[in-house]
């Protein structure tokens, strides 16, 4: 057999194998945005002409304590903290963490809500580094300020879950924006169901929206082309992603800007693990993970109505290091949990989740680029049929545009933030272009993340905030040392 | 037919079905934004007639029967809104001004239908425009637990004394959610409610140990009593402050705190030394809600009880109960050592820095 057979061969049964993940993958992915509608039909006929301002006046409702760590947020942690405090919910607190930042985070607190600092008697019910400080408000009582040495944020995390008083603990990013009623409405899986140990809601991109005071005001498309397609990624990662988990062996992830947790079953399972950059992600499969194990609570909702609003990065460079983080988090999770995958034990999540995450979001990059490479070299030796090479990459497009528009229509019928008929273009039109050049451009991120994670590489990279609400930039940035 | 064509096929679908979204989505979007103006229309037509109904001006011109199906139960939803805000009389005023838009028959054939959601939304359209206790017990025996949920909720908005029975029995349902609005709805019931829920304790003190259900109803009752306490409840909670169940313990300390008097004291004090770290954490608390200075000595000597909770609990009962309690964390911050001076320490700065009475 020649050298070229041989390898016309080997070609030919890459594609022959990337033919059937593709065909796989988005079967799957059909499966997830059906589940994704029926669950959002469901959702939304259960909170049709519902009264939930009735939660604000009960007693009976759990309490609970928001966690939010900052780093570095001297430019935008008052805004974000008075945002905090303005949470409509009757039994709140707030725990802000300042995990040894640089800047003047702790001044700016200290100055913004009259702190004043009292003795610190705090167990460690989780080992985390030492607090230095324990500060009380003078003007709002609900507030509490750590001022600890850095640790990175699952560190800070343990050291809120540590002091907070609430039955209920929602990890929250320093610069995340709540809406108002957002608590009121992820309380409610726990009143609904007394197995629940953690809910999520939705998060969605608060570039180009018009924030005063803390409080989005009104939502419209970014104008920068990144975020704009992000905005397209997070409607599609939520409403269709994890929405669709509901049913299809439950949630890996809540996402750590925004979610609600049952402080004893954290403390159980022992708070965040420092040593991952995946911490939300861990966390909870070692919450469900733990359910299967000793027949404790474990179930784990997203919620599609909780709206939380975060900045997404606008230059190339720092989304290339959000990603790449990101994609060494799963890897990280996904090796300390490997023995999930096919046990059954675990059922839906060893059978199901679990190797989708392992399979699909891990593997995917990979995939993709041979793929990608692999046609192109079997174009160059003649190895496939031309014809047949662009029809399945239009097959290929094909599917990605239906499933977003989907996911655009799902947005639309039910939540309809994006109300114009302009800012409606303008998600089409990013939804048509993300697959060239962009889609490309997150494998190789994505990629390098992988690398990065079998060097060793666990450092959290730089993210810079231009700030929520102010217009000139700012040189924070949100991610603690190690 | 080739891999080519049958791919060339299935492209041509993809591509149909991508035009066919958008085209539903730029339609829903386009149909959104003109209903958004005819909704308005409705909205400012239901605003004149409620203000002309709650004044007593009787209805103004162009009625009802000009509404299409479709914005008749916008018309009915948009009275809906008002009848959140309104209390009382005025309530009445706002079913009839629904009433005139077609409420009732629209009620009844939600109430009729097949589907849960249908059963949901006319059950919390009764809730808003009253109900009779008809309504209720069909509501209360619906298979699914939103409509359940709903009928608890429906007869304490409406405080229906014929419904109290089967807000008793709802504390043991199956769903969370029902057993908390029942809670709730007996709260809200007031003193008919304490009355009602004071007889099934007293008729279940035997049946406190028994089954999941019993003890479920148990913890609500006690629970709910907690926020309405009647005088001659107090023998009710110390019965139940002895039971072998923590959870019913927890539930019995703090109807013992809203009683307050001596026995309850005692007792309370007594429950600082149970075995279960959850009801030593709410025998405190309970101390430093009910006020009772006579606590304060036994509070402090747990400012070394081995959970942390727990002396969280102390430290913060003894900030409640003012100039003792800060006698006391004083003493414990002087003399004492270990992590009893430090939770005392820690409750004083809070006390002398942050509290305008100071210590």
């Amino acid at each position: 057999m020649s050298f070229r057979l041989l390898a016309d061969m080997v070609l030919v049964d890459i594609q022959l194998g990337v033919l059937v993940y593709f065909f796989l993958v988005n079967s799957f992915y059909g499966l997830l945005l059906i589940s994704a509608t029926v669950e959002m039909s469901r959702h939304l006929l259960g909170i049709r002409a519902t009264d939930r301002t009735r939660l604000l006046g009960s007693s009976l409702v759990p309490r609970i304590s928001i966690i939010a760590p900052a780093y570095n947020e001297e430019a935008t942690v008052e805004e974000s903290i008075r945002s905090l405090l303005a949470i409509s919910y009757p039994e709140l607190e707030v725990v802000v963490i300042n995990d040894g930042s640089k800047d003047a985070t702790v001044a700016v607190l200290e100055r913004a809500f009259d702190l004043v600092r009292v003795h610190a008697a705090i167990e460690p019910a989780i080992v985390t580094q030492p607090v230095r400080d324990v500060y009380r408000s003078r003007t709002h009582s609900r507030l509490v300020v750590l001022d600890k040495m850095n640790g990175g944020k699952a560190d800070a995390m343990n050291a809120g879950v540590n002091a907070c008083t609430g039955d209920l603990v929602c990890a929250i990013d320093a610069d995340t924006l709540i809406e108002p009623d957002a608590l009121q409405r992820l309380v409610v899986p726990f009143i609904e169901r007394s197995d629940t140990v953690a809910a999520g809601g939705t998060i969605r991109v608060a570039n180009g929206a018009d924030i005063r005071n803390g409080r989005i005001v009104s939502v419209s498309m970014p104008h920068n082309a990144l975020a704009g397609i992000q905005v397209v990624e997070y409607l599609r990662a939520f409403l269709f992603g994890r929405l669709g988990w509901n049913r299809l062996g439950g949630n890996l992830i809540i996402s750590g800007a925004f979610g609600v947790f049952r402080r004893d079953a954290m403390l159980a399972v022992g708070g965040y693990e420092s040593e991952t950059i995946g911490e939300d992600m861990e966390m909870i499969i070692r919450l469900r993970r733990r359910a299967f194990a000793t027949g404790a609570p474990g179930k784990v909702v997203f919620v599609p109505d909780p709206v939380a609003w975060t900045e997404v990065p606008e230059t190339a460079q720092v989304l290339a290091g959000q990603r790449d983080r990101w994609h060494r988090g799963l890897a990280d999770v996904l090796w300390r949990n490997r023995t999930i995958l096919f046990n059954p034990r675990y059922g839906a999540m060893g059978f199901i989740s679990y190797p989708y995450f392992l399979f699909v979001e891990f593997f995917s990059p990979i995939l993709e680029a041979v793929g990608l490479v692999t046609t192109i070299v079997a174009l160059a030796f003649g190895a496939i049929n031309v014809q047949f090479a662009i029809l399945f990459l239009l097959l290929a497009y094909g599917y990605g545009l239906v499933l977003t528009f989907a996911t655009l229509l799902l947005e639309e019928l039910s939540f309809h933030r994006y109300t114009s008929l302009r800012d409606q273009l303008v998600l089409i039109g990013w939804t048509l272009v993300e697959s060239f050049g962009y889609r490309q451009r997150t494998v190789v991120w994505r990629f390098r993340g992988i690398i990065k994670y079998f060097r060793g590489n666990k450092s959290w990279g730089k993210m810079e905030r231009r700030g929520l609400t102010r217009p000139a930039a700012s040189d924070a940035t949100s991610e603690p040392e190690h | 037919m080739t891999v080519n064509s049958l791919v060339l096929v299935v492209v041509r679908v993809e591509v149909a079905a991508a035009v066919a979204i958008v085209a539903v989505l730029l339609g829903a979007g386009s149909l959104r934004r003109r209903r958004a103006h005819k909704e308005a229309m409705v909205r400012a037509l239901v605003r004149q007639r409620v203000t002309s109904a709650l004044v007593g001006r009787g209805a103004p011109s162009g009625g009802p029967g000009k509404l299409s199906k479709r914005t008749r139960r916008d018309a009915i939803h948009a009275v809906a809104e008002y009848a959140r805000t309104i209390g009382g009389a005025d309530r009445g005023t706002l079913a009839g001004v629904a009433g005139q838009f077609g409420l009732s028959a629209y009620t009844k054939r939600l109430a009729a239908s097949m589907f849960w959601w249908h059963r949901l939304e006319a059950a919390r359209l009764v809730t808003l425009f009253g109900l009779s206790s008809a309504d209720v017990r069909r509501m209360a025996a619906d298979g699914h637990w939103l409509v359940r949920a709903q009928a608890a909720t429906a007869a304490g908005s409406w405080r229906m004394q014929k419904a109290l029975p089967l807000l008793i029995t709802m504390l043991s349902d199956d769903a969370p959610l029902c057993r908390f609005e029942a809670k709730q709805a007996l709260v809200q019931m007031g003193v008919d409610g304490a009355r009602a829920v004071g007889d099934a304790l007293r008729e279940g003190i035997e049946l406190a140990a028994g089954t999941e259900l019993n003890a479920r109803r148990t913890d609500g009752l006690l629970d709910v009593a907690a926020s309405t306490p009647q005088a001659d409840m107090v023998d009710l909670g110390l019965a139940y402050s002895r039971s072998p169940r923590d959870t019913t313990r927890c539930s019995a300390t703090a109807l013992l705190a809203a009683l307050g008097g001596p026995a309850a004291t005692d007792r309370l004090i007594e429950l600082l030394d149970d075995d279960m770290g959850n009801v030593r954490c709410a025998a405190a608390r309970a101390l430093g809600t009910s006020g009772a200075w006579s606590g304060a000595s036994a509070l402090a000597r747990h400012l070394d009880d081995e959970s942390y909770d727990v002396r969280l609990a102390v430290a913060t009962a003894l900030q409640r109960l003012g100039a003792p309690g800060t006698l006391m964390l004083r003493r414990v911050a002087d003399t004492g050592s270990g992590r009893a001076a430090d939770m005392a320490r820690q409750t004083l700065d809070i006390v002398e820095q942050l509290s305008p009475v100071g210590a």
